[in-house]
């Protein structure tokens, strides 16, 4: 018995010491990567940083610094669309991320300057609604936070309630139950907000240098509308190779998949 | 007797010792060695120090290597062990912990250098070894095998580390300052970091090298640079390679020698006038704080401040472009000037020199009758100096001609801001002669090409310029896809928060009903009792005497007063008795009703004359309304009373 005690308790340990040094060793093998596109971008060469930053992308590696440099090396080979795109995905994990925001407007500033030029008129900032304003500002991590923190203060003043007394305590206890009780309703309906728009609404960002032509349907000729490089719009629809999607003015059409990149 | 005394305290005094002894660890061993003798300057050679120490985690203060560069450095610190037998302690097991570190080196210059002695701390005493003279004789002086492999690849690919030596000269000594010279710097006597720039005021586009310095008093990690410094408003090109060995000096402040590490040396740019702040960079390094431990130490510069002036207004060219600003040179080559119809001929324009390479606009070509001109392709190549970066920028133009002739590139105009005359230059190229041959070219139908956006090269670099820069600095992890929202845990918590909530009133409310439940029964039983009791009474009237009817009467009160109360009441007096009954509820006109119907039952027991049946059948009247009129009150409880 003793001795099947022991087996067992070494097995785990080695078991044990192999995931901790594997993942050790993993984790350093990251960084290693991520030096090595850091190094590339210093070093003037974007291509091969993006192609660095990507691999860990490939690895499920989901880091706002990542997406933040993968759209800064974009936007410096020209591809803006793109940049735009890993802007977004960075903005999405954190939403006060100050520098995809920063960078992000000085590209559209530089995409709409670039469209009046060539005739277009582009406006690239998404017309967003109240609400959608609200839960922008908010990341879905921080919202579920926000709400499980002022949910478990309510019920812990509820209770405390409870078992006091005197007049005064009980009514500050039912004044800091009330507040709590609204911030309560509202951390949870922006976590869930976020969590619904994050599951179901999926965005995309137009990838296509210049002005991609939105089609009436698939396959087809007639051009319905043109919309900027860079632009989000929110996916309807994907049918063989073509996404039909709106964009921020509600206009809606078809484009080739290949065109859009995911958010 | 005498003798065995003294045996046994010999005995005694030798096996104390011998534990002492075996107890006292032997100081450590260093060494310091090098690889070849004599030393010659400028030719490499290895330095290696090897400390054993015999107990525990070492603390190894290591000279600095003033005067020498540093090429390479490593350090391993294999752990041996081995067992001895003393006497009286049995099998010891001893861990010999070995450090050792290897240097190469190069002396720049001639002389003796004296290296400070290697310091350990083993088992909380300080050990000192010897100083160590090295003399490295001038070059030219015969001695010593060269040796092979020479600097490391990442300097041989760097052309910045292959630096000219230095002038001859006695080597110099570390330099010594006071806090207060230090600019750029907060001062802390064991680390600190320092934000030097070449120079605080630049016009637009001229380079301002700025170099970040880590100061340490201590032995500690690598240095990393966890954010860069602040360079909005700069273009910036690195001067320091990554790969290359961080250069260290040595200086003295305070008294205190600091090893001096450059972690960063770019050449900045400026883009737009202003006065520009350079945000200070944070630099982090591992230190030591016990066996296997260490902590992470982070340490940041001052701000400083570069004053950008604008490029003077007189003489500016007309759309000149503010990125042209350099000590360069341009021109334009064909790589053949005879060819003939159809075959291609690339037009290379070329802007060379020291600059913002990167940045410089080069002027476009209109194209030559005749010729089908293709959009150019863009070449850059640069290359870091110490104190500038240098390189070129050219585009090459595929021309294809159409027709024989004779035909002429015109001289193309450029203009650049000359920072060493500090004045614009307009420069052109040399006008190229092309020859033709053949048969023209029989031209096609034109073909409907689709026209991709406008790609402007200048706006392309305006834009890279307002870009804030990449991250230095990362947690990289692999992303659960779950939201949280969606987690069993929370959900879990989420829901049993509430639940617990309302279990707690439940049972609050369960325990009051329960509570006014038992009491409700207790007062059924006691009545239910109390009734039986009367109707026995009633039953056996006439068999009993007066005093045992009247007793057996006050007995049925008694009892059902302490069910009701919860207490035994017989023993009370009058007074006593009311009071409780008061305190417990009863009011007080039904508590002296209680009293006096007990003070009757004591009376009747004993007066004589009392019709029997006719008395008795009243007193059963009045005790069974009085009983009636008892359980109608709601008794308080007793822990309420006690309240």
């Amino acid at each position: 018995m003793n001795r099947q005690v022991a087996v067992k308790s070494l097995s785990l340990a080695v078991l044990l010491a192999l995931v901790t040094f594997g993942a050790d060793a993993r984790s350093e093998s990251l960084d290693e990567i991520y030096d090595a596109g850091n190094n590339a971008f210093w070093n003037g060469e974007y291509n091969e940083a993006i192609t660095q930053y990507e691999k860990l992308e490939s690895l499920d590696v989901r880091s706002v610094p990542l997406s933040y440099n993968l759209g800064t090396s974009y936007a410096r080979v020209g591809k803006l669309g793109s940049a735009i795109r890993h802007y977004e995905r960075a903005i999405k994990l954190d939403p006060g991320h100050t520098d995809s925001h920063h960078n992000i407007a000085v590209i559209r500033d530089h995409i709409a300057r670039r469209a009046s030029l060539e005739g277009r008129d582009a406006d690239l900032t998404p017309a967003v609604g109240p609400w959608r304003a609200i839960l922008d500002r908010f990341s879905e991590r921080g919202a579920a936070v926000a709400f499980l923190v002022f949910h478990l203060f309510l019920f812990g003043m509820l209770i405390l309630r409870r078992f006091v007394r005197s007049e005064m305590p009980r009514l500050s206890l039912g004044v800091v139950v009330g507040i709590l009780s609204i911030l309560t309703v509202i951390a949870f309906a922006i976590a869930v907000g976020k969590w619904h728009h994050n599951k179901y609404a999926e965005e995309a960002v137009v990838l296509t240098s210049g002005a991609l032509e939105v089609k009436e349907g698939p396959s087809s000729e007639v051009t319905r509308f043109t919309v900027e490089e860079g632009s989000r719009v929110t996916i309807a629809e994907e049918s063989a190779g073509w996404t039909r999607f709106v964009a921020s003015d509600g206009k809606d059409g078809w484009a080739p998949t290949d065109e859009l990149g995911k958010i | 007797m005498g003798k065995r005394a003294l045996t046994l305290v010999a005995a005694t005094f030798i096996l104390v010792a011998e534990v002492a002894f075996a107890q006292t660890p032997p100081p450590p061993d260093i060494t310091v060695t090098t690889d070849r003798k004599p030393l010659v300057q400028g030719e490499p050679f290895v330095l290696t120090i090897h400390v054993v120490a015999h107990v525990g985690e070492p603390e190894i203060k290591l000279p600095l290597l003033t005067g020498f560069e540093v090429l390479q450095q490593s350090e391993s610190h294999p752990v041996s062990m081995s067992f001895s037998f003393n006497m009286g302690s049995g099998g010891t097991r001893h861990v010999k912990k070995e450090s050792v570190y290897r240097y190469k080196l190069r002396a720049n210059n001639p002389g003796k250098y004296k290296l400070a002695p290697v310091e350990v701390v083993q088992d909380g005493r300080r050990h000192k070894g010897k100083g160590y003279l090295l003399q490295v004789l001038p070059s030219g002086t015969g001695g010593g095998v060269p040796p092979s492999g020479g600097v490391t690849g990442a300097a041989q690919r760097d052309p910045a580390s292959a630096s000219p030596p230095p002038p001859q000269g006695r080597p110099s000594a570390p330099a010594v300052l006071n806090p207060g010279d230090i600019k750029g710097a907060r001062y802390d006597k064991k680390y600190f970091v320092q934000t030097v720039v070449s120079k605080e005021q630049a016009v637009i586009g001229e380079p301002v090298v700025m170099s970040v310095y880590f100061y340490t008093s201590v032995n500690v990690g690598r240095p990393a640079v966890m954010r860069e410094p602040g360079t909005e408003g700069f273009w910036v090109e690195n001067l320091l390679s990554p790969n290359q060995r961080h250069p260290v000096d040595s200086v003295i402040i305070n008294g205190t020698e600091f090893a001096k590490v450059l972690v960063r040396k770019v050449v900045l740019f400026p883009i737009d006038p202003g006065k520009r702040t350079i945000a200070p960079a944070i630099v982090e390094v591992r230190v030591r704080t016990g066996f296997l431990s260490t902590r992470k130490v982070k340490r940041a510069a001052l701000p400083v401040q570069v004053e950008v002036a604008p490029l003077p207004d007189e003489n500016q060219p007309d759309g000149f472009n503010p990125a042209n600003v350099g000590e360069l040179s341009f021109d334009a080559v064909v790589d053949r000037t005879n060819v003939k119809v159809g075959e291609p001929i690339i037009l290379t324009l070329k802007a060379a020199g020291a600059g913002n390479i990167r940045n410089i606009e080069l002027p476009g070509y209109d194209g030559l009758e005749g010729f089908k001109v293709y959009a150019p392709e863009t070449e850059t190549e640069v290359s870091v100096r110490p104190e500038t970066v240098e390189g070129y920028k050219s585009t090459q133009t595929l021309m294809i001609p159409k027709k024989p002739g004779e035909y002429v590139v015109q001289a193309i105009p450029w203009s650049f801001f000359d920072l060493g005359s500090k004045e614009y230059k307009e420069v052109s190229s040399r006008a190229i002669k092309l020859t033709v041959e053949g048969a023209a070219e029989v031209e096609a139908s034109p073909t409907k090409v689709a026209v991709a956006p406008t790609v402007s090269k200048a706006g392309q670099d305006r834009l890279n310029r307002k870009l804030k820069s990449i991250a230095s600095r990362a947690d990289l992890s692999v992303e659960k896809e779950k939201p949280l929202l969606a987690r069993a845990w929370y959900l879990a918590v989420a829901i049993a928060t509430p639940l617990l909530y309302i279990g707690l009133l439940v049972t609050l409310r369960t325990r009051r009903k329960m509570a006014a439940d038992s009491s409700k029964g207790r007062a059924k039983r006691a009545h239910s009792r109390a009734s039986k009791s009367l109707v026995e009474l009633e039953k056996f009237m006439g068999a009993k005497s007066a005093e045992d009817f009247f007793a057996g009467l006050s007995r049925v009160l008694l009892t059902f007063l302490g069910d009701r109360l919860e207490v035994p009441v017989a023993g009370d007096t009058a007074s006593e008795l009311k009071e409780r009954l008061i305190a417990r509820g009863f009011s007080a006109e039904t508590a002296e009703k209680v009293v006096m119907e007990l003070e009757a039952c004591d009376f009747a027991r004993f007066a004589r004359g009392q019709g029997r049946d006719a008395e008795r059948r009243q007193a059963l009247e009045r005790m069974a309304s009085l009983l009636k009129e008892l359980n109608g009150v709601k008794v308080m409880a007793k822990q309420e009373v006690k309240r």
